[in-house]
């Protein structure tokens, strides 16, 4: 009997704690929340956090999630965008590293024409992205943006954008991926006004435009990229709501009232623990979604929804707690605190709602399949 | 018996490389736990310890397999035999807490004399901390014990102290140092409950059973070899206990989880949306609570990374029995309506009078082994070190 095996199978490796301490610093060295709240306009900043990141290698990761055997690298991802929620990163990493995922998963039909593109794309100096939202749904059986013969036709919402973003890797219906340049002719961008200031959205409506299709006749593709991302976005929100209350144990233990630290006040304290008491579960949770949704496992579809709504309900609900517990101070602008809440409120949106992601998990419990057929939907009797 | 040959990766030990060892328990279990009417639950768990399939990590010098902790190990081995209607290790204070106390404080000879026995469920236990004025502030205790000989003379009123009135030993603080600072003056004893000066009170309980009694000592006499660490060492003895468990895999919840959903089935309950969202909320909680517990079983990870989910392991076991019995409350309804039967069940809850009993049983567990507000404390001050953050300020 070996259960036990060398590398952690729940932990992080000391190879990725060091990932996780190397791009933390370089977070800290390249980028303050209060670059977030002041919005100076000033955007050198946010260049030298890309470069910044790019040499740490972060953008390429993605591609190395996609490997056969690479399970771990999965976990890598997460702990990326842990990081980067924590530190409320303008940075849209969780869209552009599932579509790298998916090009290497299944690279291009035509791989020869397009292999500078993808290279650029893995150096960071231009983005990719995904685009899979449609008529406010993220569930497939919906979509009607159609691929035909190498041409797209549709309109996808909410999808990630940034600056640097050129392409985009595009859900059509059936569930099969294409790779799109979001410069090219027939493409509309409308940009949509977004709470998280960090990562905006935009709307694109593609009128016959130019589509380079991915080399996947798996109609599963859309959804496993859709899995992807939605766990990473679970780990920035976890990542943002564990910033939040870090930010509240410093401003409570600085704070006096009464004569006294509001963190020697046990009412405090107990509401710190129980905030504390529901996070700290979701790390191990999203980490071991990451390893089984790596290892493609079967079943990980479910348990990455189970893990998605769980995780980012809770961070959400943790995030409401957090700002009222530190008086009207984590109520101002210039505090912060709202600079995660609006990352939660995206990561928690932006692959599927918690209630979509239960329906599914409930769909596929086993102890439940029986009565879901029969029943699934109606009213409680 | 057959085995499990799905995977499923919301269940942990379904995972295929665990299946060779799944085995080898189950071929265990068909040779050691046969239908004959004559077999004997103590000699099985002898042999179940063994060889390693409880409690692995118990040195061999104890009895045990002394094999490295592992986690999914553990729990395959429970649930295995779980599944099979095999004993398992005895639910209680003396395998759960006096057990690992006294392979890290107590002498070789004491080690000897109990730890074994309490294992296989030959010697029964129960636990004299707390007393009518020293509840979730233990350091309050008044019982005392004064030297006499090579024996200690004990004298005091122990209080909520479960399976009291079955047990055969109570281990126990008291103060033998009345003049020294309220932690430093308290040793720990194990007293046998049949010495003359012991009384044993039994307190109903809102079950209307009576799992836990008053204990009244006058003047009972303890032999010194039955003292478990240094005089006055009594604190940091009883303190390191409630945090000793690394390899804990939750008890029965589980078990616990299955029997809910089996009463969910029986009553046609997870057809109501309103019930499977509740029950799809435990089976995340409890996997989440499954991968917090096998992260502290392994090998060469930091303390300061593990430091916190050791600490929310107690209080995320006391919440998910608490929600479990409160979907349970709900898939009853009117059924809550009748008293709970008391014994309804052994360990784990079945069935509408079992789950009857559950709903009321559960408040137990944010009270016994360390209270749920004692619980954020310890969070609060060592796993978000917030004490030391305010002093440092101050």
């Amino acid at each position: 009997m070996t259960a036990t095996a060398v590398v952690p199978q729940f932990n992080l490796t000391a190879e990725q704690r060091m990932f996780a301490d190397s791009l933390a610093s370089a977070l800290h060295d390249h980028h303050a929340l209060s670059d977030v709240v002041l919005d100076s306009g000033d955007t050198s900043k946010r260049e030298r956090l890309h470069r910044a990141l790019r040499d740490l290698g972060l953008f390429e990761l993605g591609a190395a999630g996609a490997r056969a055997e690479g399970g771990p690298t999965v976990v890598d991802l997460v702990v990326a965008c842990g990081e980067l929620g924590r530190a409320c990163a303008p940075v849209q990493f969780e869209a552009h590293a599932a579509a790298i995922w998916a090009l290497h998963r299944w690279g291009l039909e035509d791989a020869g024409s397009s292999r500078s593109t993808v290279d650029v794309l893995l150096s960071g100096d231009a983005m990719a992205t995904l685009a899979i939202c449609e008529s406010e749904s993220w569930d497939g059986r919906g979509w009607a943006t159609e691929l035909r013969d190498g041409r797209l036709t549709g309109r996808k919402q909410h999808v990630p954008t940034s600056p640097t973003t050129t392409h985009a890797v595009v859900v059509t219906n059936g569930g099969r991926l294409s790779l799109v340049d979001l410069h090219s002719p027939g493409i509309q961008i409308i940009e949509r006004n977004v709470a998280d200031a960090t990562r905006p959205l935009i709307d694109v409506v593609f009128s016959d435009a130019t589509a380079l299709p991915l080399l996947v006749d798996d109609t599963t593709a859309g959804p496993q990229v859709a899995d992807l991302a939605a766990l990473l976005s679970s780990a920035s929100a976890l990542g943002a709501a564990r910033s939040m209350l870090d930010q509240a144990i410093l401003h409570l233990t600085e704070r006096e009232q009464f004569g006294q630290r509001l963190v020697t006040f046990q009412a405090i304290r107990h509401q710190l623990a129980d905030i504390a008491l529901e996070l700290q579960p979701c790390e191990g949770l999203v980490w071991y979604a990451a390893r089984e949704l790596g290892a493609r496992h079967e079943g990980a579809d479910r348990l990455v929804s189970m893990c998605t709504a769980h995780v980012t309900d809770t961070a959400l609900h943790m995030a409401r707690r957090l700002i009222p517990m530190q008086g009207a101070i984590a109520f101002t602008w210039d505090f912060g605190a709202h600079v995660a809440l609006k990352r939660i409120v995206q990561d928690r949106l932006l692959y599927g709602s918690p209630e979509d992601h239960r329906d599914r998990a409930l769909r596929s419990a086993s102890w439940h399949q029986q009565s879901a057929q029969l029943r699934m939907g109606e009213p409680p009797a | 018996m057959s085995p499990s040959t799905t995977v499923d990766p919301t269940n942990l030990i379904t995972a295929p490389h665990l299946e060779a060892y799944r085995r080898e328990v189950e071929r265990f279990v068909r040779a050691s736990w046969t239908d004959d009417p004559d077999r004997d639950p103590i000699e099985f768990r002898r042999r179940a310890i063994r060889e390693g399939h409880l409690l692995r990590t118990l040195p061999a010098r104890w009895g045990g397999a002394g094999r490295d902790p592992d986690y999914l190990a553990a729990r395959i081995a429970h649930s295995t035999l779980a599944r099979c209607g095999a004993p398992t290790i005895p639910v209680g204070v003396g395998p759960a807490l006096f057990v690992p106390t006294v392979l890290q404080y107590g002498t070789d000879e004491q080690r000897e004399r109990w730890v074994l026995p309490t294992l296989v469920g030959q010697l029964t236990w129960c636990q004299g901390y707390s007393e009518p004025e020293a509840g979730s502030d233990l350091a309050s205790l008044r019982t005392r014990a004064t030297r006499d000989g090579d024996q200690w003379l004990l004298t005091g009123h122990k209080i909520w102290s479960s399976d009291a009135d079955q047990a055969d030993l109570m281990f126990c603080l008291a103060r033998t140092d009345p003049g020294a600072p309220r932690r430093a003056g308290i040793t720990m004893f194990v007293v046998d409950l049949r010495t003359p000066g012991v009384t044993v009170a039994p307190i109903r309980q809102i079950t209307g059973e009576t799992d836990f009694a008053e204990v009244f000592l006058d003047g009972v006499a303890v032999p010194d070899d039955c003292r478990i660490g240094e005089v006055n060492h009594g604190w940091a003895v009883s303190t390191q206990l409630l945090g000793i468990e690394r390899e804990s895999t939750g008890g029965t919840l589980f078990e616990e989880f299955d029997a809910l959903l089996a009463l969910a089935e029986e009553r046609d309950a997870a057809s109501d949306r309103r019930i499977a969202l509740q029950l799809l909320d435990v089976e995340t909680r409890l996997l989440a609570f499954d991968v917090n517990q096998a992260r502290l079983c392994e090998p060469d990870v930091p303390e300061s990374t593990i430091r916190l989910p050791q600490l929310v392991s107690k209080l995320m076991s006391t919440n998910l029995i608490e929600m479990m019995a409160n979907v349970a409350g709900e898939i009853l309804g009117a059924e809550a309506l009748t008293a709970p039967e008391p014994d309804a069940y052994l360990s784990v809850p079945t069935g509408v009078p079992g789950w009857r009993r559950q709903w009321y049983r559960a408040l137990a567990f944010g009270i016994a082994g360390g209270a749920s507000n004692i619980q954020r404390n310890i969070i609060a001050d060592r796993g978000l070190v917030l004490e030391r953050a305010a002093k440092a300020r101050s």
